[in-house]
């Protein structure tokens, strides 16, 4: 039996009829700039933060297993008189970051107030030190940085 | 004929010939680069490229430019001159050959102010023709050789080694295979073989099936096309007999595997196919089928060569160097021995005995295939769902 | 060929062959298309037949462990991505079964389930991952768009259970940080179903092709005996017809209340393994419908366990393992009652199964060697940490 199959190339001919049928299927690509996938509502992409939220906690800059996170704040009194912490700088060195999303897990308030779970992958920059590092003014702007630009909020799509 | 004729005959139209054969075989090797990469995106689910012109057919001319400005990279310690010498010994050959390749019949155009002028769509019909062919084509390796050698580059050396091995195991099997198709045309010449196909009534694969599946195996081999690629083994070797070579000489290289292919196909056709001759060229019923004109016929076919091809690449993996070694000399060789000496005593009975050795040959094949395909649905092997232990015993019992 | 390129200190042999020729000492990688990453191989061949092949390992060294103990123990999940980069989940999974066992953590059944189905996935993905580079490797390049069609279907499922498509971080300590998404299971189900098919248009083009059978059988023979002599586990090991699957052997999670078979091979090369790895993707295939309908019969559940807000696991020292898709993954961790670990070894299959490299190419030809390495199935990031 594998003599004949040996002499008539079936295995040669079975593996052509393989790649065969598959020249008239249809090509799995996406043609990036053109269509682009959307990314999921988990997706880990893009920092952003909402200032008026944050509690200056810094618990995201603990948890960060890389520390990029830098968050500088002193204490002001307010209109009241109590303390309240102002925010000095809160920088995030986005080309280190590893998008491992610890710190958005680690934010104490409800919704959180930094997000990594942007929809935004388009991080390319041709100038790394200053487009990769966000400053506060950066890390608030929602849509200028990069587009497609959409937030999901924590607890949706859960 | 008077003097002007006479040049006209010997020296204009074979130089016009000559620069015409060049740039289109140039052209017709970069475009069938694209078609390829088209291809075999095509087999493996993908696109392929797309994007420089529509459906991206101006690829190649994107590919030349580039190689052209890229900067020509010699390493320090490589033999210059053979370093030079080596993609020129490749690529002379490689378009040499097309001179004597018949694309197609005579005909007989009127140019004004010069009269009629009988001519052909071959640049020249020697009556050695097939074997300037097996020349030349050999000569084609030294620069393989040399270059890897040239390169001082054990991965480029070791390319080359493999190379000049391939060779010596496949022009024999090929020999033989092109003899026999000698011995039924019984003419040496390119162009007398495909018009003996046409006095003898058909095309002769049907006598030379064994004969043309050894040329086509052995030519795959001498193209170093996959599943022969060893002298440029990507995943062995780097890139084999080229890995030193950059720019243009890279793209010489890369051109000249092309032609080859385009050679290797256009040999096939005219031995095995008819060369320019519609399918059953005595058949008068089909005469519908003239139409087409001759060169296209033998344009279609070569077509069909250059994709199965690529269909090749796209689906086997590469054989290892000494086993393709065996399968060279333990396998086809004696085969090839076979099938010649049938053909020559086949041929010594004429036509007939031709017809009668191809009806033999064609329904031995198609009957065994029938019956081991039927006999394989019959007795389905060991279900594929079972897992490999289950498998191993079972190609055990 | 005069002189011997970066002998890495050894001093050069030279012995006579037979043709009177010297051996040549070749230099494989670390730039190689074939050698996965940055694996440098120092060979010695006469002619292309392998003397001698000595790997040389830690290119990509990053000092992994090292960095661990710099870290709490929730900030070590991400490090652990980057080991076996194209197997996260099973990564994570042997650190936090490690940490779970010192802790003493009870962790929930759904937990449990879908951990084993973010193992399984991973370990088809790995799998297809080193059919296609193994195919390529041997020439055949089309089988890897084929594989990377079904894998990226499920990096697309990774990424809607954890945003993540390669660096999962999909695990904590006690169980998960997220259930899974609604429609998710169902997602699942309909690729685990059509993935046979896919992986019997894998078989036709290779398990019976004649090339793909004379490149691969016989080729890399390592036997039983010298599996265990060297500490090979995985597909190598159970190509050579020894059972021996964590999974089995030493059971975590609820593996043992799920149906499945230990592929095993026979003459222990690189065929069986080939053919050991594709029965693992269907058995795999076989673990995800078991998991799809207990998911869909407990949809709701915990899952995550009671685990302290700050994990201090006491002074002490612990072991687990999990059968990542090379073999046993292991995590050794020795505490001293703080909040970072004492120290945190890692037993990575890949470094361990390499060492067999040598036994293993002695004799074979250049071209073999590909075909061996990639039988191993490497990744760098493992090997070198």
């Amino acid at each position: 039996m594998s003599f004949w199959d040996d002499i008539l190339l079936l295995d040669i001919f079975g593996g052509l009829k393989m790649t065969g049928r598959h020249l008239f299927r249809k090509a799995d690509t996406v043609e990036y700039p053109e269509a682009a996938r959307e990314p999921s509502d988990r997706f880990r992409g893009m920092f952003r933060l909402d200032e008026e939220r944050c509690i200056k906690c810094t618990l995201c800059a603990i948890e960060c297993p890389i520390d990029i996170i830098f968050i500088d704040w002193h204490n002001e009194k307010n209109e009241a008189g109590k303390n309240e912490k102002v925010l000095d700088r809160f920088d995030v060195d986005l080309k280190r970051c590893m998008f491992c999303g610890l710190c958005e897990e680690a934010c104490p308030t409800n919704p959180k107030s930094i997000w990594l779970r942007t929809k935004t992958y388009e991080l390319g920059t041709y100038e790394r030190n200053e487009a990769l590092y966000l400053d506060i003014r950066k890390l608030t702007k929602w849509d200028e940085n990069v587009k497609p630009f959409t937030v999901v909020e924590p607890g949706e799509g859960r | 004929m008077d003097i002007s004729a006479s040049v006209l005959t010997y020296f204009l139209i074979p130089a016009v010939k000559a620069v015409v054969v060049v740039i289109l075989v140039a052209t017709a090797a970069g475009v069938l680069t694209y078609i390829e990469r088209r291809t075999l995106a095509f087999l493996q689910v993908r696109k392929g490229p797309n994007r420089v012109g529509p459906e991206g057919i101006l690829q190649f001319v994107a590919d030349v430019v580039k190689l052209l400005t890229k900067e020509d990279v010699v390493p320090a310690k490589a033999q210059h001159f053979i370093h030079f010498l080596a993609p020129v010994l490749v690529m002379v050959p490689g378009l040499a050959v097309f001179a004597v390749l018949p694309w197609g019949p005579e005909f007989t155009m009127r140019i004004p102010g010069l009269g009629k002028i009988t001519t052909a769509w071959y640049a020249a019909d020697l009556n050695v023709s097939l074997l300037l062919v097996l020349a030349i084509t050999s000569v084609g390796i030294y620069g393989i050789i040399l270059g890897g050698w040239a390169s001082n580059s054990k991965y480029a050396l070791l390319g080359g080694l493999r190379s000049a091995a391939q060779l010596i195991s496949y022009e024999v099997p090929m020999g033989f295979a092109v003899v026999s198709a000698i011995l039924m045309a019984r003419s040496l010449s390119l162009v007398e073989i495909v018009e003996a196909q046409r006095t003898h009534q058909m095309w002769f694969i049907l006598p030379g099936l064994v004969s043309f599946f050894l040329y086509f195996v052995s030519g795959v081999a001498e193209t170093n096309r996959i599943p022969f690629d060893l002298p440029e083994a990507e995943s062995e070797l780097v890139a084999g007999f080229h890995t030193e070579y950059s720019g243009f000489r890279w793209a010489i290289f890369f051109l000249t595997e092309y032609a080859n292919m385009i050679t290797i196909s256009a040999i096939a056709t005219a031995l095995f196919f008819g060369g320019w001759l519609r399918p059953f060229p005595s058949v008068h019923a089909l005469a519908f089928l003239d139409v087409v004109p001759p060169v296209l016929w033998y344009v279609l076919k070569v077509s069909c060569f250059l994709f199965v091809y690529i269909w090749f690449r796209g689906t086997f993996p590469r054989y290892r160097f000494d086993q393709l070694m065996a399968l060279g000399w333990k396998t086809l060789i004696p085969i090839s021995l076979t099938n010649l000496v049938l053909v020559a005593l086949a041929a010594l009975g004429g036509f007939r005995g031709l017809r009668i050795l191809g009806i033999v040959l064609w329904g031995a094949a198609i009957g065994a295939f029938l019956i081991v395909t039927r006999l394989r649905a019959a007795k389905p092997p060991a279900a594929k769902t079972a897992p490999a232990s289950v498998r191993a015993r079972a190609a055990e019992a | 060929m005069s002189e011997t390129v970066g002998t890495a200190g050894s001093v050069p042999e030279t012995r006579d062959t037979m043709l009177g020729l010297r051996e040549m000492e070749l230099n494989f990688g670390p730039q190689h298309p074939s050698t996965h990453g940055v694996l440098r191989i120092v060979l010695k061949v006469d002619g292309e037949r392998i003397v001698s092949a000595r790997p040389d390992v830690g290119y990509l060294h990053r000092g992994t462990e090292k960095l661990f103990e710099t870290e709490t123990y929730p900030m070590v999940i991400p490090h652990t991505d980057r080991l076996d980069y194209v197997a996260a989940a099973t990564n994570n999974h042997a650190y936090c079964l490690t940490v779970e066992k010192l802790l003493g953590l009870e962790i929930p059944k759904r937990a449990q389930y879908i951990r084993i189905v973010l193992d399984e996935m991973q370990r088809i993905s790995s799998h297809l991952l080193w059919l296609a580079t193994a195919a390529i490797d041997l020439g055949a390049i089309t089988p890897f768009f084929y594989t990377f069609r079904e894998r990226e279907v499920i990096l697309d499922l990774f990424e809607d259970y954890c945003g993540a498509r390669l660096t999962l971080n999909c695990m904590r300590v006690g169980g998960l940080q997220e259930d899974l998404t609604p429609g998710w299971l169902e997602k699942l189900r309909a690729f685990t179903e059509d993935l046979g098919s896919k992986i019997d248009e894998y078989e036709d083009l290779l398990t019976e092709n004649r090339i793909w059978k004379m490149r691969t059988v016989g080729v890399g023979i390592l036997t039983t005996e010298r599996c265990i002599a060297w500490g090979v586990t995985g597909p190598p090991l159970r190509a050579a017809g020894l059972a021996w699957d964590v999974r089995r052997a030493l059971p975590y999670e609820c593996y043992p209340e799920l149906d499945f078979e230990i592929p095993t091979g026979k003459n222990a090369d690189t065929y069986d393994r080939y053919l050991v790895r594709i029965a693992e993707l269907r058995q795999s295939r076989r673990i995800l419908l078991q998991c799809c309908d207990w998911l869909a019969a407990n949809p709701t559940g915990e899952i995550r366990g009671k685990v302290p807000r700050v994990i201090k696991p006491p002074a002490g020292d612990a072991y687990a393992s999990v059968e990542s898709p090379k073999g046993e993954l292991g995590f050794y961790l020795v505490s001293n009652g703080g909040n970072k670990p004492y120290r945190l070894r890692v037993r990575p299959p890949s470094f361990i199964n390499l060492q067999a490299l040598p036994e293993m190419a002695r004799g074979h030809m250049v071209s073999d060697l590909v075909a061996i390495i990639g039988t191993i199935d490497i990744v760098l990031g493992e090997v070198d940490r």
